[in-house]
């Protein structure tokens, strides 16, 4: 007995020894840069001089007196509950599309799954950029029924509806869990329902949607999370400053405005802080409201 | 057990080994030779970027003891790349730059009067130094001149029988020929480029009032909302008559992508141009702005400047590579125009027989702005930290405008009042 626990450090010294690596990623990658953005929300640090502390003085003016943050959480809070959702109803419906077992099915899960990998890329940002503007396609096939050209990106008006088409054609990793999602559904649960006579409608309303509302909240969480954190798109799509005339200032971009642009690397970081604190208060409503609507099963 | 802690342990340091030695490897190299290595970075087009590598191996050659790392990067995202690169103590030791306050301020850059034994000045017009000078010490060489320009398509005159502007064209006479010209014009060109949104083009408008940017001790700007008001009416008034693009053509431009400008387009007639801007064909001719007979709002303002690094371990190194750029001949014949009419005389008198037909016209303005009367004198550096005044908030409030969501005066009293507030801050 006595041996035991000698044993076990020298074992479990050796696993940590292991996981030094990681360790020292993590801490120097992540922990470290997390705290040290912390202390400088509190500071007023413009890159090139040393920090000065000012309290909650960025705090204060992100709520107090800056219209053009609370613009861009207006903005990213509109996007958010227009595009996540059309995305979901997107993946939902390809999957149930895609779901069952058909021949070559394969190859159009990973035909309609490609734009997901492909989407968040600077490159396909690009193309969809240049697809809106003057001479792209989308004017080239509107051209055809009679409709005059436009550019569609440079236009304050229109500019935020093709960042959210970008997002809902990157469905496909909702989809893949969706399909995995209905798979799961025993098939015994339609046929009884089929007996009992209900319609598609039905069918869908009564038992796929409660059947799947796990999955469904799953990729909501996952679908606002990082709808929230948008970036690249709208850095891209939009002419990479929030405009034209601030109406691409997603936060994450008024963050790397303020950050790099401005050179307010306090007043960056305590954005970034903020938006912390929002994603947590969403994901806790999320989780509230869920104990209405999704149903474990026994 | 023990070997297993010994196989642990060997892994670990053979990993941090093979971590280490990456970065071991790039100062080894450099300390291993006698060779002084300088990096060096700035912005522009191909064009650029491939004469001044070539400028920069004819200096290595000339001084093979001297190894430059060059990279040539684009104006998008240059300023956030520099100023991480300062605050991880990485920047290079050479590089190009337009506000030269804002890192003087900073202590940031080396004072090149201190290095007069190494740089000479004496080719350069005072009126250039000035430009690069913060409370009377010189930080920065300018690399060229690029005065606001008129550029005109005269073949668009001609076959209508339009006279050329001059310089004593008023902004109202302006305004009605390119209403006149438009009527001429098939459908997808215009008579004219807006403007609105460009700080520089602004600037000459606001100097001949005997106002300019910024106040002379820099503390306040130096202009009040209702100029900004009549500025950006003017544009209003151009592009209700379908004299100018309609604003989704004209901000596909904004923040100065050149490359997207309705001249590099041929969607316009005329344009007001900054010299050092490359004209995409052979079809353009340099001529004055409007009003500027008298009381000229032009000056030669200076393309971009030359900097040193405070910290660099090589000053004389990197003065002298700052100073083969400016003053040499060689070098001189190889830049050509990339940065803009070269701020020394004689170099500008000798590559003029060098250079293209397009060239010599801008060789030729900027020496007729350096005649008496023509230009005045340019305006100190802008203050410390206000850069994003004129490239990013000007924008900002002008698209507003562009797009009619906000109507001049009301924009106009905002951007003041923002303007200030970041001047204010600048300390």
């Amino acid at each position: 007995m006595g041996r035991r626990p000698g044993h076990d450090f020298t074992r479990s010294r050796s696993g940590y020894v292991f996981l030094t690596p990681w360790f020292v990623g993590v801490a120097g990658l992540v922990l470290v840069p997390l705290a040290f953005s912390l202390y400088l929300s509190f500071t007023d640090y413009n890159l090139l001089g040393s920090p000065e502390w000012v309290g909650l003085d960025n705090y204060r003016q992100l709520f107090g007196d800056d219209d053009r943050y609370l613009h861009s959480m207006r903005l990213t809070l509109g996007y958010v509950v227009v595009a996540v959702p059309l995305q979901l109803a997107a993946a939902l419906a390809a999957a149930l599309l895609l779901s069952p077992s058909r021949r070559g099915q394969g190859v159009y899960r990973a035909l309609f799954y490609l734009p997901s990998l492909l989407g968040a890329s600077v490159a396909v940002s690009i193309t969809w950029r240049a697809l809106f503007d003057y001479g792209g396609g989308v004017n080239s096939f509107l051209a055809t029924f009679g409709i005059e050209e436009r550019s569609w990106v440079n236009n304050p008006s229109t500019v935020l509806w093709v960042i959210v088409a970008l997002e809902i054609w990157r469905f496909g990793a909702p989809m893949v869990i969706f399909i995995a999602g209905l798979q799961q559904i025993p098939a015994e649960v339609y046929e009884a329902a089929a007996l009992d006579g209900a319609g598609p409608v039905t069918t869908f309303t009564r038992i796929t949607i409660p059947m799947l509302s796990p999955i469904i909240f799953f990729n909501l969480v996952l679908g606002v999370i990082s709808a929230f954190q948008t970036f690249t798109p709208a850095q891209l799509v939009g002419d990479g400053r929030g405009g034209p005339a601030d109406s691409t200032l997603f936060y994450a971009v008024n963050l790397y405005q303020q950050a790099f642009e401005y050179q307010r690397m306090g007043y960056a970081s305590a954005i970034a802080w903020v938006m912390l604190a929002v994603l947590a208060v969403v994901a806790g409503l999320l989780f509230w409201t869920s104990r209405r609507w999704v149903h474990y099963g026994d | 057990m023990r070997t297993r802690l010994c196989t642990a342990l060997l892994v670990a340091a053979l990993t941090a080994a093979a971590c280490g030695s990456a970065g071991d490897g790039e100062d080894s190299g450099a300390n291993t030779s006698d060779a002084v290595t300088l990096r060096m970075t700035w912005w522009g087009n191909p064009a650029r970027a491939e004469a001044t590598q070539e400028a920069v191996e004819l200096f290595e050659e000339r001084n093979p003891d001297i190894d430059v790392e060059v990279s040539p990067a684009s104006f998008s995202g240059y300023y956030d790349k520099l100023n991480t690169q300062f605050a991880s103590d990485a920047a290079p030791d050479v590089f190009q730059d337009d506000q030269v306050t804002t890192y003087a301020d900073q202590g940031l850059l080396l004072d090149l009067g201190e290095y007069d034994d190494v740089l000479d000045t004496s080719q350069i017009d005072d009126g250039f130094l000035a430009q690069a000078m913060v409370d009377d010490r010189l930080y920065e060489l300018p690399a060229g001149s690029s005065p606001m320009a008129l550029v005109v398509r005269p073949s668009a005159f001609d076959a209508a029988g339009f006279e050329l502007p001059t310089a004593e064209t008023t902004w109202e006479e302006f305004a009605d020929l390119a209403v006149e010209i438009q009527a001429t014009i098939d459908d997808g060109g215009w008579a004219l480029a807006d403007s609105s949104s460009l700080p520089n083009h602004f600037q000459v408008f606001l100097r001949q009032r005997d106002r300019d940017w910024f106040s002379e001790d820099g503390s306040s700007l130096g202009f009040e909302a209702p100029d900004l008001v009549d500025w950006w009416t003017y544009w209003a008034d151009l592009r209700e008559a379908g004299a100018v693009p309609p604003a989704d053509v004209t901000v596909a431009s904004a923040g100065g992508d050149v490359t997207e400008s309705p001249v590099a387009k041929n969607q316009v007639a005329m344009s007001i141009y900054g010299t050092s801007i490359t004209l995409p064909n052979d079809e353009w001719a340099y001529g004055p702005l409007p009003n500027e007979a008298g009381n000229p709002g032009v000056y030669l303002m200076r393309s971009n400047s030359w900097a040193v690094n405070a910290e660099t371990e090589h000053p004389d190194e990197a003065v002298a590579l700052v100073d083969f750029l400016v003053n040499d001949p060689d070098a001189g014949e190889i830049l050509g125009l990339t940065r803009g009419v070269p701020p020394n005389q004689s170099i500008a008198a000798s590559v003029k027989d060098g250079l293209d037909a397009k060239e010599q016209q801008i060789v030729e303005y900027v020496e007729y702005l350096s005649q008496d009367g023509n230009s005045r004198p340019a305006p100190a550096p802008d203050p410390a930290g206000t850069r994003n005044i004129r490239s990013e908030m000007f924008d900002r409030y002008s698209q507003e405008v562009l797009f009619g969501q906000r109507d001049a005066a009301d924009a106009a009293e905002a951007f003041v009042a923002e303007a200030q507030q970041l001047i204010d801050s600048g300390h």
